[in-house]
């Protein structure tokens, strides 16, 4: 008989246990780095316990990518004094890149920056996917994913990474809500966090 | 007891003094006000004729932007931050924990980096994310 498991999807509280390997959202990342972000405190909180407890994290390219274009946005709305909901495109930032990279490029640098002190100070921070064959499974569950829990080929990417290298996923994402109500196969729990 | 009067009382008498580490401030931070300047032009002329070296207008500046500037707020070795961005950054972090359950190069780089982004209080990642979509 074969057994099977279906994703958990739970928000996060204070003392949840959080099995390792943990793979991480860009919004975790970001969230930790962000000061004014609504979710600062509970992010950088909980980024503080995965340091301190030693847990093996897991970042992807593209939380880095999704990082890196948050903090390019929030620049672009700090130059020009937008509120947060303005147009935003490739476009726009390609106009834009010079001098958000002039006046801000700090800021571009900062997640690079805090994996690389992190890692060095002893933090086990891995990327994925590990290997060849790990990436063969997500790209096979990538279009599973986009199909069954509805999500956008990003998120699906995430989550894909998520199912084969860790044992849960923290997100801020209210778009893998849809796991909880339509689970799909696996081991994963997916963490929200909300402010 | 005026400004004038409280100020001047501060100063030594001359018949007192061999060597006069002389320094006379304002008590309040209006320091640009008539009144102060011409008090303090006139006593920097009058300790100046009187052979006390006196200090140059950088130093008197660089003097008044210390007594300004807030202090420091030491988070870890080598890592200080003024009082509004202490509270920002870590008014809501639970510091004493982790410095005492992480080691001091873990701490001191965990601290540097959390909340150094300014930011904005209206940021929303979900509509960030349907942007990138796009």
């Amino acid at each position: 008989m074969t057994l099977r498991f279906s994703m958990r999807h739970v928000d996060w509280v204070q003392g949840l246990t959080i099995d390792e390997p943990v793979y991480m959202d860009a919004n975790i990342l970001v969230g930790s780095l962000i000061r004014k972000h609504p979710l600062y405190g509970k992010c950088a909180n909980l980024l503080g316990k995965l340091l301190a407890d030693k847990v093996e994290m897991m970042l992807s390219m593209v939380s880095v990518d999704e990082s890196i274009w948050i903090i390019a946005k929030l620049a672009y709305c700090e130059m020009y004094n937008r509120p947060w909901n303005t147009h935003w495109n490739p476009s726009i930032y390609q106009r834009q890149r010079d001098k958000i990279l002039q006046s801000y490029g700090s800021w571009i640098s900062s997640v690079g920056k805090a994996v690389d002190d992190w890692t060095n100070a002893g933090a086990k921070i891995d990327v994925v996917p590990k290997t060849r064959a790990l990436f063969k499974d997500v790209l096979d569950l990538i279009p599973v994913y986009m199909k069954d829990v509805k999500l956008t080929p990003a998120d699906a990417v995430h989550l894909a990474l998520a199912q084969k290298h860790a044992h849960s996923f923290l997100t801020a994402d209210s778009d893998f809500d849809e796991v909880r109500q339509n689970p799909p196969a696996g081991d994963l729990v997916v963490i929200k966090l909300t402010a | 007891m005026s400004i004038d009067a409280m100020t001047i009382g501060r100063l030594p008498r001359l018949s007192e003094a061999e060597e006069v580490p002389v320094e006379f401030r304002p008590e309040f931070a209006d320091v640009g006000t008539l009144i102060w300047n011409k008090i303090k032009v006139s006593l920097r002329n009058s300790l100046k004729s009187s052979g006390f070296p006196q200090p140059s207008a950088d130093s008197i500046r660089q003097r008044y932007e210390e007594m300004e500037r807030p202090p420091l707020i030491v988070v870890a070795s080598g890592i200080a931050v003024q009082a509004g961005e202490y509270e920002e950054r870590f008014g809501s972090i639970d510091l004493k924990y982790y410095r005492e359950h992480m080691s001091p190069d873990m701490f001191r780089a965990f601290v540097r980096h959390i909340g150094s982004i300014s930011g904005r209080t209206d940021l929303n990642i979900t509509e960030f994310v349907d942007d990138l979509e796009i």
